[in-house]
């Protein structure tokens, strides 16, 4: 039987999970745009470069998240 | 350049999606920093979750803002940049500054185009964009949008609508609405066509204001010549900015030479006046600068004066303007401004202009400023032969009134450039090697009774001399200890005596007693002086004297800086009542008491008392009690108004001032009742 603390943070760690899955497209449409050129010039340009790095390290951070989550939930025992 | 601009609908999308995203994320941020903290774990993913979402926030903001500036492009149908084919495509320029900038531009283009067609709405609209004037992409939208064309008859539009208002509704509100319309173009248009301004248009065009301001335009039943509208946008400038040498060589040079043009080819003075004077409204037609014209009287204000208006403000374009021969001319445009075409400025009686332009070209210490200053003075010198004639009475007489009144005009300008090319003058009647050539030393003086017709040129001309006088007494202490001082006296003093005299006949010759010609030369010379001395005073201004102590080191810098400052003061007290000075007879007088005091300020500045001096210091207020006694510190002198008088006292008599100077004030005499009554060939009196 798994003991209370494990359940928490069962629960903690599907809600974290959850939040990645949500927030995983966020930039999706801004990033799709800019690739159909929305807005073109210099400035677009660095704007639109700027989208996509922010698009992959949101990812990294969601996906560190859930990482962290799933390591401790492997610990609690 | 490549195309810079958005698509649409897809910006608008982006547009609501990143700001969306911007909200999601902030969310995020919160909710799984609470996650994580509950849960015990590294929080880094959070916070750095939330710095992302401020930048998307930003971003977004952005976004936002440019999205406003094309919905406005979109609603006006504005085209900036480059015509894009595609329909779903608008140009936008790349920087969000630069973007607003154009906009408002375009708009206030659009609105001066709907104004000038009677718009009153876009006429309001338009006062708002007076402050945009310092972006250079606002005025370069703004002129590329109204173009040489629409510039030239904008003007003459809002012309015809204020004389609309004047003759009819007689709305204040409208005219000062149209004065503040010109004054936006008149600094639009000098920023646009100084190549050193980033607003600068680029000379193709320069090319097409001076196409437009020789092509008839009509306005209603009025058929004008361009120049006469564009010279309402010139006469609105206050020189802030001041228009440009290179708007001057090519629009400035053109619009002279095609008045010449009208002038010989259809009748004389043809299509000479501005347009706000042919419409009767020239006075609604000036804004915040200097007011032209004679007090009292209408305005009235020809192409040339409002080019002079313009021009007046800065020297190489004042220059430009003037010291240039355009292809088939015999003569440069300033000889021909002063003779063929000298009568136009008495046409109109606006005289500040060119008398403003003439002072800013022909005042410099440059070459270019001397050479044409001296050109100047040979035109105005041959104009004046037959002026100044002997009469009956043995005196000098007015010869030629007509002449003079026509000349009179360049009297204070004359003036002014003659005071500050005070040494070539000088040079003319007292060097062997004159600093100005073709000018005889009668002839010098018959422009000094020339200048001496204007009150206020008389008085730059001998405020200039009484520096002139004071350099000459620190040089001569400076190389020998004033040894050698009356050989620079001398021709100084005679110098004056010229200065003075050509005045005195002047005012004799326009029937004044000797009583009132008297009076009249001591408050000249009461004048100059109050201009020289005070803290505010020419002397203060050119020795920096405000707020320095007298004990300074004596470095040769501070020797004359000393001597200002002790000149200054004792002049300064010659100004009140009984003093000296004041009580002299008559102007020579006068300033001997004033050389004198120079005299001496510079004596005590230098310092070095005799042995005999320094004895007769023992027991002094002024001196120290230590044996043998010294001068007290200066600053300390100067300080006890008593003790200063007793210092000077002293420093006088062992100066001794009073036998030298017998000769200088013979050679003052002797020049002022001899040499200038010579030149005029008229008795002494």
């Amino acid at each position: 039987m798994p003991g209370p603390d494990r359940e928490l943070m069962q629960a903690a760690a599907q809600r974290i999970q959850k939040l990645s899955d949500d927030n995983w497209w966020a930039l999706h449409d801004s990033c799709q745009l800019m690739e159909a050129e929305a807005w073109v010039g210099p400035t677009g340009n660095r704007f639109g470069q700027s989208v996509h790095d922010c698009q992959r390290e949101l990812r990294a951070m969601l996906a560190q998240a859930v990482a962290m989550s799933r390591d401790e939930l492997v610990k609690t025992r | 350049m490549s195309f810079s601009g958005v698509k649409l609908p897809e910006f608008d999308t982006l547009v609501t999606r990143h700001t969306a995203a911007a909200r999601q994320m902030e969310e995020l941020a919160s909710r799984l920093y609470g996650e994580l903290t509950s849960a015990g774990l590294d929080t880094t993913p959070a916070e750095r979750i939330r710095k992302l979402a401020a930048q998307v926030g930003q971003e977004a903001e952005d976004l936002r803002n440019r999205q406003r500036i094309v919905r406005e492009i979109e609603r006006h149908k504005i085209n900036l940049g480059a015509s894009v084919a595609t329909g779903s495509l608008i140009a936008v320029p790349d920087s969000l500054r630069q973007a607003q900038g154009q906009l408002d531009g375009a708009l206030a283009a659009k609105a001066a185009i709907a104004a000038g067609r009677g718009d009153a709405k876009a006429m309001a609209e338009l006062q708002r964009y007076a402050g945009r004037v310092n972006d250079p992409d606002f005025v370069k939208t703004f002129l590329a949008k109204l173009g040489a064309k629409g510039m030239t008859e904008l003007s003459a539009a809002l012309g015809l609508q204020v004389r609309a208002n004047v003759t009819s509704k007689r709305d204040p509100q409208q005219v000062k609405q149209v004065q503040q319309v010109m004054k936006l173009l008149a600094t639009a248009l000098a920023k646009g066509t100084d190549p050193e301004d980033q607003a600068f248009m680029g000379d193709t065009f320069l090319d097409q204001l001076k196409k437009e301001g020789r092509a008839e335009h009509k306005a209603l039943e009025v058929t004008y010549v361009g120049y006469q509208a564009q010279a309402l946008i010139w006469r609105a400038s206050d020189g802030k900015p001041p228009f440009s040498k290179r708007f001057m060589e090519v629009v400035g040079r053109d619009a002279i030479v095609h008045q010449k043009e009208l002038s010989d080819s259809r009748i004389p003075y043809a299509n000479s006046m501005d347009l706000a004077t042919v419409l009767g409204i020239s006075d609604s037609m000036q804004p915040g600068g200097p007011r032209m014209g004679q007090p009292g009287e209408p305005i009235k204000a020809s192409v040339i004066d409002d080019l002079a208006q313009a021009a007046q403000y800065s020297q190489p374009a004042a220059q430009a303007l003037l010291f240039h021969t355009p292809k088939g001319w015999d003569k440069s445009i300033m000889k021909y401004l002063l003779t063929d075409r000298l009568d136009g400025f008495n046409m109109t009686g606006n005289y500040a202009p060119f008398a403003g332009l003439l002072r800013t070209a022909l005042s410099g210490k440059d070459k270019e400023s001397l050479k044409y200053a001296n050109e100047a003075l040979t035109i105005l010198k041959d104009e004046l032969k037959g002026v100044f004639e002997l009469g009956g009475d043995g005196k000098l007489q007015i010869a030629k009134q007509d002449q003079l009144k026509r000349l009179s005009f360049l009297a204070g300008p004359i003036g002014s450039i003659m005071a500050a090319h005070i040494d070539q003058v000088f040079g003319v009647l007292e060097d062997g090697e004159p600093g100005l050539r073709g000018v005889r030393a009668d002839e010098m003086d018959r422009l000094l009774a020339f200048v001496g017709s204007d009150a206020a040129a008389t008085k730059a001309l001998v405020e200039a001399e009484m520096q002139r006088m004071l350099s000459m007494m620190h040089e001569s202490y400076r190389r020998d200890g004033g040894e050698q001082i009356n050989e620079v006296l001398l021709p100084e003093a005679r110098f004056m005596g010229h200065i003075l005299e050509t005045r005195r006949l002047y005012l004799l010759a326009q029937a004044k007693s000797d009583e009132q010609a008297r009076e009249e030369m001591k408050s000249l010379i009461n004048s100059a002086l109050s201009e020289l001395t005070g803290p505010t005073g020419k002397l203060a201004a050119r020795f920096g004297l405000l707020g320095e102590k007298a004990n300074e080191k004596l470095t040769p810098m501070a020797f004359e800086k000393l001597s200002a400052l002790l000149v200054d003061r004792m002049l300064q007290e010659g100004m009140t009542t009984g003093s000296a000075l004041q009580q002299a007879s008559n102007e020579r007088m006068m300033t001997m008491s004033m050389i004198k005091t120079m005299v001496l300020g510079t004596r005590i500045a230098r310092g070095q008392w005799s042995a005999e001096a320094r004895a007769d210091l023992k027991g002094k207020s002024f001196a120290t009690d230590s044996q043998p006694p010294a001068l007290k510190p200066l600053d300390e002198i100067r300080a006890d108004p008593v003790m200063f008088d007793d210092f000077i006292a002293w420093a006088r008599w062992h100066t001794k001032v009073e036998s030298t100077l017998q000769t200088v004030k013979e050679a003052m005499d002797n020049s002022a009742g001899v040499d200038v009554h010579e030149s005029f060939k008229v008795e002494t009196y």
